[in-house]
């Protein structure tokens, strides 16, 4: 069974953000990388956790081509949160730690050659804003966003289309 | 200074409760090694699914006795990288989840929150 569009560049976006290890040259070894299911049984919020959240896939009009069947343009937006969680008795600052974790992010994701295709899935991609996490006395982390746009065939989601 | 009641239910009242209520879970001190088998009161299902910065989360609130060897004591509780050991549900198996902050220290007790 082929793999929905939309599933294929999240996967590609998930296995580049596992690659951020010490060993890779950033500046911390990534605790998971994780997809949270409705009942978040399987995911806890550990320091240098990253998970990986898609938003709303939207029409793209100005991406549209003619032809039989034609190509409809999508944009898929993904929020990609990335947790800080330093022992209490730590003296960095959390937002230190929160701007590693997002330059990393950024890095892990558009170090890629032609990183904005997600390997050959999508025709652009760019990087949205960094946002801190609400201010709060359980959680520190930033939000890091993308908007990717990729065409499919009218008929056939499955489908590719350049 | 902790109050008499404070000092007389550490002594009597944590410890029965816990007797009583106590379930078995595992501290995890830094989040690493082996862990310590401890007994806590969890409270399961208090919550709906929050969203903990912005993902959602499953919280359960646990009490343990305060104190270094039979649960976690105050002064060594650490949320940033403590993790327990914890059935989600009765019966299941225990998962490991991060000790997100700490909503009591009163009475000889030490209550807190995971996700």
């Amino acid at each position: 069974m082929p793999t929905p569009i939309p599933e294929s560049i999240a996967t590609t976006l998930i296995s580049r953000l596992e690659v951020i290890t010490i060993a890779n040259g950033y500046a911390f070894n990534v605790a998971s990388v994780d997809r949270v299911n409705r009942d978040a049984a399987e995911w806890t919020p550990k320091n240098n956790t990253i998970a990986v959240i898609q938003g709303d896939a939207a029409r793209e009009t100005l991406l549209d081509c003619p032809g039989n069947p034609p190509a409809i343009g999508w944009k898929l937006p993904f929020a990609v949160v990335g947790f800080v969680r330093q022992s209490d008795r730590a003296t960095t600052a959390d937002q230190s730690k929160e701007n590693e974790m997002s330059s990393a992010i950024i890095k892990a994701v558009a170090s890629v050659s032609s990183w904005h295709t997600f390997g050959g899935y999508s025709v652009n991609a760019e990087i949205g804003p960094v946002t801190r996490l609400p201010a709060s006395d359980a959680m520190a982390g930033v939000r890091v966003d993308f908007d990717v746009h990729y065409r499919a065939s009218e008929d056939d989601p499955y489908e590719v289309r350049a | 200074m902790a109050t008499r009641f404070a000092q007389q239910f550490r002594r009597t009242g944590s410890v029965s409760l816990m007797a009583q209520f106590g379930d078995d879970v595992i501290y995890y001190a830094g989040g690493v090694g082996d862990g310590r088998a401890i007994k806590g009161m969890i409270e399961r299902s208090q919550s709906p699914l929050a969203e903990v910065g912005e993902v959602m989360a499953n919280p359960i609130v646990i009490r343990v006795l305060d104190d270094a060897t039979t649960g976690i004591s105050s002064t060594e509780i650490d949320t940033g990288l403590d993790t327990i050991g914890v059935a989600l549900r009765v019966g299941e198996d225990a998962q490991v989840r991060q000790i997100t902050r700490v909503l009591s220290t009163e009475n000889g007790l030490v209550r807190f929150e995971l996700a």
